[in-house]
C-alpha cells in the first residue's frame, strides 16, 4: 500500500519557519534554541527480514538538518572561551546546512555571517542564507591546482580570507573543531541510544565532516557491541553534504577517529535517488539525497539478511532539493507537487 | 573611452586573491577590458591566478617586480 503522508515534512517546515522567524526578529536565544531531541521512526515498510531499520530525523532540529547540532555546539564554545566576540563576522566554508544553521545562529545573536560554498549546492540553499543576512561566497572548482574540488576549494578560501585578516572573522571549522564531535557524542549518541532502550546494533551515517558517525559512533560503541557503517557515495556524485574520498581530503576529526568506522558502503547516485523515490512511495517521506544515500546502504545490508536493530541518520529532507529532483526526475509529480508547497511555504 | 581597473591583492593569502580576481572580472561590463591586478611575489598565487585566468579564456601578461608580480588581462581569447 502506498503511503501518502508527508506529515513529518510538513512538520519540519512549519517548525523552521517559526525558528527562522524568530531569529530573524531576534526571539532566539541559546535558551530557546531545541537544538536535538530528534524523532526515532521505524521504516517498518522498507524492512525485509529481521532487521529492524530505524530513522533518525535529522531535519526536524530547528533550523531543517543535523548540522544545527554542530553550529550550535561550535558557537556556543567558541563564545565561552573568548575565540568569539561581536566584533567578528562568522565565515565558514560549507556545502549548505552548515551555512544555514550558522546563518540562523548569527542572526539570531547580532553576527554577520559569510558562507563559503561550493558552486554546485542547490539554488535554495544560496537564497535561504541570503534571506538570514548571510553573504555566499560561490568557489569555483578550480580556483586554487593545489586542492581538490568542491569543499576542499571552499576550505581552502575560506581559510586564507581569515589567515588575510586574522582580526576580523573567525571560522568555527567544522572539519577541524573537536566542538563538531562532541555535540554528536554528547547529543546524537546518547539519544539513539536512549530511544532504542539500548537494543540499536548497526549506525549507519553519510560522511560529510565526520562530526556525526565519530561522535555518535564513538558514543555507541561505548555503550555495546555496535557496527558503526560509513556510506561513501561514487565519485562525481550528486549527494550534497557526503564525500568520496578517493576525489576529496579527509578531514581532520575524520582521520583522528577513522577507526570507529567497522565498514564502508558505496553507493551509486542511482542507488541514492531510488532509495529517495522508495522512501516516499512506501514511507510518505521526502527526504534529502544524502539520506538516500544512507537508506539505500540500509536496503544492501537487509539483503545480507542480519538481525538486529539499525539506525539510519537522516541529515535532512527534500525542501532544498526540489530544483534537483524535478531536473534528475527522482519524484513522482504529486510528490513533486507537497514539494513545491512546502519549498514555497519557506519562499524559496 | 577604455576603464582601467586596477586589484591590488598584495598581503592576502592564496587563494584569496584569485577569487577577488574572478569577481571583478565578472562584474566588468566591458568587452575590451584593461586590469592591472598586483600580487605578491608568491608562487602560490601566481599560479592560483594563472590557472583561474587561462581557464576562463582571458589573455595576460605577468611583469615581475622586486617584491610583486604585475598581471595585465586583456581580452578574452
Amino acid at each position: 500500500m502506498t503511503v501518502i503522508q508527508y506529515e513529518w515534512n510538513m512538520r519540519a517546515v512549519h517548525n523552521w519557519i517559526t525558528n527562522i522567524n524568530s531569529a530573524i526578529n531576534g526571539h532566539l536565544t541559546y535558551d530557546n534554541l531545541k537544538v536535538g531531541n530528534t524523532p526515532l521512526l521505524r521504516l517498518s515498510n522498507l524492512e525485509n527480514g529481521e532487521l529492524k531499520i530505524y530513522a533518525k530525523l535529522e531535519w526536524m532540529n530547528p533550523f531543517g538538518s543535523i548540522k544545527d547540532r554542530a553550529a550550535y555546539w561550535m558557537i556556543k564554545i567558541a563564545e565561552k572561551e573568548g575565540l568569539l566576540s561581536k566584533d567578528k563576522k562568522i565565515i565558514e566554508p560549507t556545502s549548505g546546512n552548515t551555512g544555514i544553521a550558522l546563518a540562523c545562529i548569527s542572526r539570531a545573536l547580532g553576527y554577520k555571517f559569510y558562507a563559503v560554498v561550493p558552486q554546485a549546492i542547490t539554488d535554495e540553499t544560496k537564497i535561504l542564507i541570503k534571506k538570514l543576512g548571510g553573504e555566499v561566497f560561490e568557489t569555483p572548482d578550480d580556483l586554487c591546482p593545489r586542492f581538490g574540488k568542491g569543499t576542499d576549494q571552499s576550505i581552502a578560501l575560506a581559510k586564507s580570507i581569515v589567515e588575510s585578516y586574522p582580526d576580523q572573522y573567525f571560522m568555527p571549522n567544522q572539519y577541524e573543531n573537536e566542538a563538531n564531535f562532541l555535540a554528536h557524542y554528547e547529543s546524537t549518541g546518547p539519544e539513539i541510544w536512549k530511544a532504542t532502550e539500548g537494543k540499536v546494533t548497526h549506525l549507519i551515517s553519510g560522511i560529510g565532516t565526520g562530526g556525526t558517525i565519530t561522535g555518535a559512533g564513538l558514543y555507541l560503541k561505548e555503550q555495546g557491541n555496535i557496527e558503526i557503517i560509513g556510506v561513501e557515495p561514487q565519485k562525481n556524485h550528486h549527494i550534497q553534504g557526503l564525500r568520496n574520498f578517493e576525489e576529496s581530503g579527509i578531514p581532520p576529526i575524520l582521520s583522528k577517529r577513522i577507526k570507529i568506522i567497522d565498514r564502508w558502503i558505496k553507493v551509486s547516485d542511482e542507488e541514492a535517488f531510488t532509495a529517495v523515490k522508495l522512501a516516499a512511495e512506501k514511507e510518505g517521506l521526502l527526504i534529502g539525497p544524502s539520506s538516500g544515500a544512507v537508506l539505500a546502504a540500509a536496503l544492501k545490508l537487509n539483503k545480507e539478511h542480519i538481525k538486529g536493530t539499525a539506525v539510519l541518520i537522516f541529515a535532512d529532507d527534500a525542501v532544498k532539493y526540489l530544483g534537483l529532483y524535478t531536473k534528475l526526475g527522482v519524484l513522482n509529480s504529486e510528490q513533486l507537487d507537497i514539494l513545491r508547497k512546502l519549498s514555497n511555504a519557506l519562499s524559496f | 573611452m577604455e576603464t582601467k581597473y586596477i586589484i591590488d591583492v598584495r598581503g592576502l593569502v592564496c587563494p584569496y586573491p584569485a577569487f577577488l580576481t574572478i569577481k571583478k572580472l565578472n562584474e566588468i561590463k566591458e568587452e575590451n577590458i584593461n586590469v592591472e591586478v598586483i600580487c605578491d611575489k608568491s608562487e602560490a598565487t601566481l599560479k592560483s591566478l594563472t590557472t583561474t585566468l587561462t581557464n576562463r579564456g582571458y589573455k595576460f601578461i605577468v611583469k615581475e617586480n622586486e617584491d610583486s608580480y604585475i598581471i595585465r588581462i586583456g581580452e578574452k581569447i
